[in-house]
């Protein structure tokens, strides 16, 4: 075999060669190996016989471009996650279940300088996508909860009301907080504490809807978003989560113990409409909570507007 | 003979039109380099046949194009251009163009053009 | 300027810019095809500039660098050089329903998404433009892959690009636009001087053709 032969076989990169009416003339053994398709089977057919997805226009604009310019063009990951559906070969397959695939093309000429075909190249890039979503994911998750961290739950919540805002939905948050957090710190230590965190978080996360977002806002505070949700579902919802707390026994090496959460409700309204406006509502209600003996849902009137926590508010809760 | 209006901004265009349409015949040529000039030097000689390039800086061919066609619609004008996008050509025709001819241009596809516009050109004035 | 400018007769010139009409012309046609896009580019602006002038100039023609994105790719033939799109910062996101159907947008901030994108759409602008002049003047080139540079980065790019003196370029100047999405921005070519002695050869060559001169 010839070396440039022995590259073309060997190199970990798929290569393939079109002709004008896209005919496969070349198909490496990378090829062979990912699409399960050997050369022999793929040999002078259009690759739209096994790959009918490639009649899109983004695949023509790709292949026309060499074609009609002769120039160099790209076919990247994050615009078309694939140019050709392989299964993903690596560890991560169970949650890239395609191989990420970044590719190139180019003109092959003939001795008249004419365009007779095209190469494409393939390279894998899945791992690469892996990296950069767990990037992603640490940037936006507070490590030990894995829920949203602050600055991505406020993110989030100010999507939220934009959208709600624009479309005349309701939305609603809840801060809750966890009581006496500071003496199971004390009493248990700081692992227990932490412990006792990850517990909570995890009831939130399994107990909300899947539009609704947890955030861990602050040490033992957590938010929820609740979008196309009132005050009143709220209140039910925070209620539920207040009574299940309630009720869970958390171990910790031979002790056992319960803990307790209060809750702040507030809904979106004409005077409550930035985010600070809507947190301050919710955490004024919680401090309500808190005050009137822990344990207990406060939601803020929806006709009173945040910054005065002192006029008329709805005890539900006990 | 037969009077003909070349207007194109480049100087090399207009040239390369010139060298193109034959000699013998003994036609009157004019030149217009921009829109405006155009449409004045129309009015002046009402030429039987006008070679129009379509990007000029100002006044496009497009809007010559038109001007004239109010004017006189019996105007038969050959527009020149490179851009042979399918809306450029549809927007051409609408607006009563005689043909059109892609550059770069032969001679020998211009002299076939043109001969086919003096023809019309000779209808319509028997008409 | 004037030692520059000198590099080229008056009617050499001429010719090089309705080269650059007719090529331009076709790319906006070959465009349309590819992309399925209606296309207008503007008449092509030519200079001879000493090579060192080519950053400031751009920079005096695009005066807010800062709110642009900018791509450059550099082709390479008889006709040598490098081209450069600049887009307004945020253009990109328009273009970016020329992606629609199967783009997976979700977890993409859309920074990377407007610059996937500009760069796709440019590498395809660059090439119909660069491959049409070559073509007009008998000559095949081949392209380096595309570059991309956000706001703040433009200015240092241009300058590290041209930095050398002496060397003259010939520069093009178009602005292009898509109406259906209210898309636009601006190509230069800078072509670099080697290229000059073959450079007068193809368009002595275009004139001999054309107008029999």
């Amino acid at each position: 075999m010839q070396a440039h032969d022995q590259i073309f076989q060997n190199i970990n990169l798929g290569l393939m060669v079109l002709d004008r009416d896209l005919r496969v003339r070349a198909w490496n053994r990378w090829m062979e190996l990912h699409s399960s398709l050997s050369f022999a089977e793929v040999e002078g057919k259009s690759i739209l016989q096994f790959y009918p997805h490639l009649a899109q226009p983004e695949f023509s604009r790709f292949f026309k471009s060499v074609l009609s310019f002769g120039n160099y063009a790209f076919f990247s990951q994050k615009l078309h996650r694939q140019l050709i559906p392989m299964k993903n070969p690596h560890p991560s397959v169970a949650h890239i279940p395609y191989m990420q695939q970044n590719c190139t093309a180019g003109p092959i000429r003939n001795d008249q300088r004419a365009i007779e075909s095209i190469y494409i190249t393939i390279q894998d890039v899945t791992e690469y996508v892996m990296y950069e979503h767990r990037l992603v994911e640490m940037s936006r998750l507070d490590p030990m909860t894995r829920l949203l961290n602050r600055s991505h739950l406020e993110q989030t919540l100010s999507e939220e009301m934009s959208r709600a805002q624009r479309y005349g939905t309701p939305l609603s948050v809840l801060m809750i907080d966890i009581d006496f957090f500071k003496s199971i710190n004390d009493t248990y230590g700081h692992v227990c504490g932490d412990q006792v965190i990850k517990a909570i978080a995890n009831l939130l996360k399994d107990t909300v809807r899947r539009i609704d977002v947890v955030g861990r806002y602050g040490g033992e505070e957590f938010c929820c978003v609740l979008p196309e949700t009132a005050s009143d579902n709220a209140v039910l919802l925070a209620e539920r989560l207040r009574g299940m707390v309630e009720e869970k026994v958390h171990t910790f090496g031979a002790h056992t113990l319960k803990v307790t959460i209060s809750v702040g409700v507030a809904e979106l309204s004409p005077g409550r409409d930035t985010l600070e406006r809507l947190v301050n509502a919710a955490d004024d209600a919680l401090y309500r909570s808190k005050h009137q003996g822990r344990n207990r849902v406060t939601c803020a009137a929806l006709e009173e507007s945040a910054p005065h926590p002192a006029s008329a508010s709805s005890l539900l809760a006990n | 003979m037969a009077k003909i209006l070349v207007v194109d901004d480049s100087m090399v265009a207009r040239m390369c039109h010139i060298a193109s349409i034959p000699k013998d015949q003994g036609h009157e040529i004019a030149e217009a380099s921009d829109g405006l000039s155009a449409l004045e030097a129309f009015r002046a000689m009402e030429p039987d046949v006008t070679f129009l390039d379509l990007t000029m800086p100002g006044m496009n061919g497009l809007d010559v194009l038109a001007a004239i066609k109010e004017d006189y619609p019996n105007a038969v004008v050959i527009v020149c251009t490179a851009d042979i996008q399918r809306q450029t050509l549809e927007m051409v025709e609408k607006l009563g163009a005689f043909g059109v001819l892609s550059k770069p241009c032969s001679k020998e596809v211009l002299q076939e053009k043109l001969a086919r516009a003096l023809e019309k050109a000779e209808q319509n004035r028997d008409e | 300027m004037s030692e520059t400018a000198s590099l080229m007769t008056p009617l050499e010139k001429d010719v090089l810019q309705e080269i650059m009409n007719i090529s331009f012309g076709q790319a906006a046609a070959g465009l349309s095809e590819v992309i399925n896009l209606y296309v207008t580019l503007s008449v092509p602006y030519i200079d001879v500039l000493a090579h060192g002038e080519v950053a400031r100039y751009i920079k005096g023609k695009i005066p807010d660098t800062g709110e642009m994105s900018m791509v450059t790719q550099m082709f390479s033939g008889n006709f040598s050089g490098s081209s450069i799109l600049i887009f307004p910062h945020g253009e990109g996101k328009k273009l970016l329903r020329l992606f629609n159907g199967e783009l997976g947008t979700e977890g993409h901030d859309m920074d990377v998404l407007e610059r996937e994108s500009l760069i796709e759409i440019s590498n395809i602008i660059i090439g119909a433009c660069i491959s049409k002049i070559a073509e007009m003047l008998g000559d095949v080139v081949s392209y380096s892959p595309p570059r991309f540079y956000a706001r703040e980065q433009i200015s240092d790019a241009l300058r590290e690009s041209f930095e050398a003196e002496g060397a003259f370029a010939i520069f093009f100047k178009t602005l292009f636009q898509f109406e259906e999405y209210d898309a636009r921005g601006y190509l230069f070519m800078v072509s670099n001087g080697a290229a000059l002695s073959w450079l007068k050869q193809s368009i002595a060559n275009y004139l001999q053709k054309y107008a029999g001169a």
